[in-house]
């Protein structure tokens, strides 16, 4: 590498320095103490008093069934949502990809959710599950004699409904991302396949799919990282209820915290959701080594 | 190749599925709007076409709920945290381009974690630090924390691109005596207008619908953002539905309309975003 020239050492620090502060002031330092914080008794309204208890709360957090229940349905919306999504953002990336009548129309509209705000379409997918909402309507209009069906009020429903939202508003991301990993697929490769004369099928089974691999591995990854941190779509529509049908750690550690100022026990929660981050940052990490 | 769907029956299947595919998504919203127009009485009608037209809904809905104060705080908290992110992130992206001095790439690596941090997981202690130095409740405060969590990926692109910037031009640059900070927003700044659109678009999405931060980081009603005031006040279901939907769709409008607008670059950003993630 080059030498940097005389006395830039300090002027390159200078330029990194406003952003090294507040990195430190609002990352660094929430990292570190929040593994402080897990360790104590504290209702969070004065630094300095609190109690510690040590590893109290992560040992209350493992006898705690509603902490397990959370952590089953997040691990259950980020396995069903980046499965889903996916699937079809590679499908439609595919189709969007023929360049077919229609297809700059299709992807625009699929991509527009993507920019909306949770909380926007929580409160429309509210309105549209509704017992008077756009679903019960077409039932009733369908089968007259039925009553309203409870999407959100249901414990057996609350979840898929939910991740139709997720679905109806991440599709496009999904599909941005395979869509982009299309357009740089080796040209060379796919002009062979098709001498050879290899169907349609198959070269996008030997071709196009083992070409995007690095594309699907980054797509899955955001998709976990965005599956481990939901909370706006879910405390919009449900608040984690009914009767914690549809909690997850977010919104557990939400109403620990700011409910109930037991903010060493959310604190021990959100240990756990570091802790799974960091799992997904290593995983990304190691894999972008595989690939270099 | 792949592009090359030659049996017209196959090709209108595909354009078929497209459109309706893209109908299907747009179904959800233009309920919505159709809600949005009905009268009062008319809301739990099941038809989908509504039966009265009532675009004072609107401007109930703007009243009632105070929209024009949230929108306010909005494009405070927003244009504070996007402006001051930028401003740091081009700063930081050229001393780590340009001017590299010992352990800047180990600092550079260090930031990028930065990256993987779901805010969940610092809600507690920033709380608690925002409330230790009076910056709780506060728009400042807020700003400050959204631009923490944006610095990471804006660096990432910014200088990924300043990399690519002729070393020849920089050092043309030195010889005639320009100082570094001259270079930087004369010579460099001025090449970067794309990536700095994207990393523009990427900042302003993320503060302009960031929920949960405004939620527990903001007590006031008073300051609510955008989000969390149409969360707070209409979340309730006592609120008549036709005014929900205007609200909504009046919260959603901005975005639409940008999106309209600027597609491509919403598109780009997001995508490059992601894909630098």
């Amino acid at each position: 590498m080059r030498r940097p020239p005389r006395g830039s050492g300090l002027v390159g620090a200078l330029f990194v320095l406003p952003s090294l502060a507040v990195f430190a002031a609002f990352l660094v330092l929430p990292v570190v103490s929040v593994l402080g914080i897990a360790l104590l008794r504290w209702t969070g309204f004065r630094i300095g008093d609190w109690q510690f208890v040590g590893l109290a709360n992560f040992e209350n957090l493992v006898g705690d069934p509603v902490f397990w229940s959370a952590f089953s349905h997040t691990v259950l919306f980020t396995v069903a949502t980046a499965i889903l999504l996916n699937v079809l953002g590679f499908g439609y990336a595919l189709l969007i990809q023929s360049r077919l009548r229609g297809h700059a129309f299709a992807k625009a509209v699929l991509f527009l959710p993507v920019l909306l705000s949770p909380v926007v379409v929580g409160l429309m997918w509210s309105r549209i599950l509704d017992a008077f909402g756009a679903v019960n309507q077409l039932i009733s209009a369908l089968a007259p004699e039925t009553r309203p069906v409870l999407f959100l009020g249901s414990p057996d429903l609350v979840l898929p409904s939910i991740i139709v939202a997720i679905v109806w508003q991440f599709t496009g991301y999904n599909m941005l991302l395979y869509y982009a990993g299309l357009q740089k697929l080796p040209q060379e490769q796919l002009e062979a396949a098709s001498i050879d004369g290899a169907g349609h099928w198959a070269a996008i089974r030997n071709v196009v799919i083992p070409s995007l691999y690095p594309v699907a591995a980054t797509a899955i990854l955001l998709n976990v990282i965005g599956g481990l941190r939901i909370f706006d779509l879910i405390y919009v529509m449900t608040r984690g209820g009914p009767n914690r049908g549809s909690e997850v750690m977010a919104t557990y550690m939400y109403e620990q915290a700011f409910k109930f100022s037991d903010m060493g026990y959310a604190g021990a929660i959100a240990v756990v959701i570091v802790a799974l981050s960091v799992v997904a940052a290593v995983l990304r990490l190691r894999w972008s080594r595989l690939r270099d | 190749m792949i592009d090359r769907y030659s049996n017209p029956l196959l090709r209108l299947a595909i354009s078929a599925f497209l459109v309706l595919s893209a109908l299907l998504t747009l179904a959800p919203v233009l309920w919505i709007v159709g809600l949005s127009l009905k009268s009062g009485a008319d809301v739990y009608s099941s038809s989908f076409v509504p039966a009265s037209f009532n675009p004072d809904n609107y401007l109930t809905a703007w009243q009632e709920f105070g929209l024009g104060p949230l929108f306010f705080n909005s494009v405070i908290v927003t244009g504070l945290s996007v402006g001051l992110s930028l401003f740091f992130a081009i700063l930081a992206a050229y001393g780590f381009a340009k001017v590299p001095f010992r352990g800047s790439e180990a600092l550079f690596v260090a930031i990028l974690l930065g990256i993987m941090i779901p805010p969940a997981a610092l809600i507690i202690p920033l709380f608690a630090q925002l409330n230790a130095v009076g910056l709780y409740d506060t728009h400042v405060g807020l700003a400050l924390v959204y631009t923490a969590f944006g610095l990471p990926v804006a660096i990432l692109i910014l200088r990924s691109f300043f990399v690519s910037i002729p070393r020849e031009l920089i050092e043309a640059a030195r010889l005639d005596g320009a100082g570094e900070r001259r270079i930087l927003w004369q010579v460099v700044v001025p090449l970067s207008r794309a990536p700095i659109a994207t990393v523009t678009v990427l900042l302003f999405l993320a503060a302009w619908n960031d929920f949960f931060l405004a939620l527990v980081l903001l007590r006031d009603a008073a300051t609510y953002t955008l989000p969390v005031g149409i969360a707070q006040f209409i979340g309730q279901y006592s609120t008549p539905y036709e005014l929900v939907a205007a609200a909504v769709l009046i919260a959603a409008a901005p975005i639409v309309v940008l999106y309209l607008a600027i597609g491509t670059q919403f598109e780009r950003g997001v995508a490059e975003g992601a894909v630098k993630a």
